[in-house]
């Protein structure tokens, strides 16, 4: 039976990917402050005229 | 010999002959010698390259030849700064030891030392310019020369406590997030950031690219435009730097704000809880004074202002863990907690959300634009108190924890921006002023901190610690 995915399995799941092994501390804190984390993340989607703006990333195709 | 405090007095002195380059490189020196065991300033320091620098620069003095705006002046640079000396830590276990291994000068080291300037050392930092004090690493523990047992600021922790103490009478500090004025803020000195774009920041070590700034810690801001001036222009070697024409910074410091607006903001909504209970006295009477100076002030709301500082954390992060990626995997544990923290959170970040950041900036910019119509800069305490104690600093990281320091929002939206001393807190620690300015418009800004400064003298202030060293004594 597939795991729950809750905020836990999710950081670790993410940690996995990355490649990278912090200490059991430090996942209990990324747990904690992953709800947190993505609400702040979730407030520039809800920022009124941003539906349409462009990135403040700039490519320039001379290398 | 007396001991000068600011850039622009030393220089008149040096061009008058009361002093030479020798003289101040000694006295910078002996400071140091004194203060930077305990203070923390230096990674590395270069006296026997300083001094003869100094001798060949006071050559040029007596032989009458035209000199540089910093000729002669004693300046430190951060260590994730590439310099010619040596080899740059980044304050890391981490950093490749052959990075900038035959690069030689940054492209803003090569413009200080064109001007004149005298290359002291390299100085200390967070780790990567975004950790926290580490007492397990084998660097010195940046400490406040107003209290030891206090943080010096970050991450340009070394420039601003060597500038405090006249280790140095400049230096060259990094800002993605509040990195130059955060440090000023603690120290007691003024620390400028440019406009994003206005000086070019390769031979740096990046943290965020499209947030980074190098930009110089300095007593004045006369001193800071001083430098400004030296350190600004394009340069193709930094794809975010702007072909834009320089102005004449020091002409507009005349002390008279008159015709001048000012936006004001104490922004206790976001730092309130914070407050130190001077905060609020201290930034009304600078207002006052920036009112006296015959500004018209008008209070204003930064737009999108928790949004911007979501958005620098999330831009920051990802930008970092981007560029630290095959070691974070490899070397997780040579990184020290405080930049772990702060990199692990880009965790969360998936790349749709780096790019709704980077649009989210293009929003509040040009909200922030619509605020700015009409007005010449706009004012905000930098922070809403002074450094923090050692044991208290890690909570820093913890939730609302940066909303005591109030830096992050002009790295996000470009604006030049400038911290100065206004006061000293309860406990008495340095409070400071921040004065932002339009895009590319750091005269205005300048103008106002320095119309600031001519009136009151807490950028002059010197620390116990520093107080009573001069050559000899």
């Amino acid at each position: 039976m597939a795991e729950p995915i809750n905020d836990e399995t999710t950081v670790r799941a993410l940690l996995q990917m990355t490649g990278m092994s912090p200490t059991a501390d430090e996942v209990t804190g990324m747990v904690a402050g992953f709800a947190g984390s993505r609400a702040m993340i979730q407030s520039l989607y809800d920022m009124p005229g941003v539906r349409y703006e462009e990135p403040a990333v700039i490519f320039d195709a001379r290398p | 010999m007396d001991n000068y405090l600011t850039i622009t007095d030393a220089a008149a002195a040096l061009r008058a002959g009361e002093t030479t380059s020798v003289e101040l490189t000694r006295q910078a020196m002996a400071v140091a010698d004194t203060c930077d065991e305990a203070v923390g300033s230096f990674i590395v320091r270069y006296n026997d390259e300083a001094l003869a620098a100094a001798e060949a620069a006071d050559a040029v003095l007596a032989a009458g030849d035209e000199v540089g705006p910093l000729h002669g002046i004693p300046l430190g640079i951060k260590d994730i700064i590439s310099t010619k000396e040596g080899t740059s830590t980044a304050q890391s276990l981490v950093l490749d030891p052959e990075w900038g291994f035959g690069q030689g000068d940054a492209v803003v080291v090569s413009r200080l030392r064109a001007a004149g300037a005298i290359i002291m050392g390299k100085l200390t930092t967070m780790e990567f310019a975004c950790g926290m004090p580490d007492f397990g690493r084998p660097f010195p523990i940046p400490r406040n020369p107003w209290s030891l047992d206090h943080w010096a600021g970050g991450s340009s922790s070394g420039s601003g406590s060597a500038v405090s103490t006249g280790m140095v009478l400049g230096a060259l500090g990094t800002d993605t997030a509040g990195s130059i004025r955060i440090p000023a803020a603690f120290c007691g000195v003024t620390g400028l950031m440019p406009t994003f774009g206005r000086v070019p920041k390769s031979g740096c070590v990046p943290l965020g690219y499209s947030l980074d700034h190098i930009g110089p810690l300095t007593r004045s801001a006369r001193d800071g435009a001083t430098m400004l001036q030296v350190l600004a222009g394009y340069d193709a070697s930094d794809a975010c730097a702007v072909d834009l024409p320089v102005p004449d910074y020091l002409s507009g410091l005349t002390g008279d704000l008159t015709g001048m607006r000012i936006g004001v903001q104490r922004l206790e909504e976001i730092g309130g809880r914070f407050e130190d209970l001077r905060l609020g006295e201290a930034f009304e009477s600078a207002v006052a004074i920036l009112t006296a100076a015959g500004a018209d002030v008008v209070p204003v709301v930064l737009p999108f202002y928790r949004e911007m500082m979501a958005a620098n954390m999330i831009v920051m992060a990802s930008e970092a863990v981007a560029y630290h990626n095959p070691d974070l995997q490899s070397r997780w544990a040579d990184y020290s907690p405080g930049a772990r923290g702060l990199m692990s959170f880009a965790l969360t970040v998936t790349a749709a959300d780096y790019v709704q950041a980077q649009r989210a900036r293009r929003v509040a910019q040009k909200a922030l634009a619509e605020t700015f119509a009409g007005l010449d800069a706009i004012v905000t305490p930098t922070g809403a108190g002074g450094a923090m104690h050692f044991d208290d600093l890690m909570g820093l990281l913890g939730e609302g924890g940066f909303d005591q320091i109030y830096t992050q929002y002009w790295d996000c939206t470009g604006n030049p921006a400038t911290a100065l001393p206004m006061g000293f807190t309860s406990t008495g620690l340095p409070m400071s002023l921040q004065v932002a300015g339009k895009p590319f418009d750091e005269m205005s800004m300048l103008k106002v901190a320095d119309a600031f400064q001519a009136q009151t003298d807490w950028h002059l202030r010197v620390p116990p610690i520093a107080a009573l060293t001069s050559v000899g004594a």
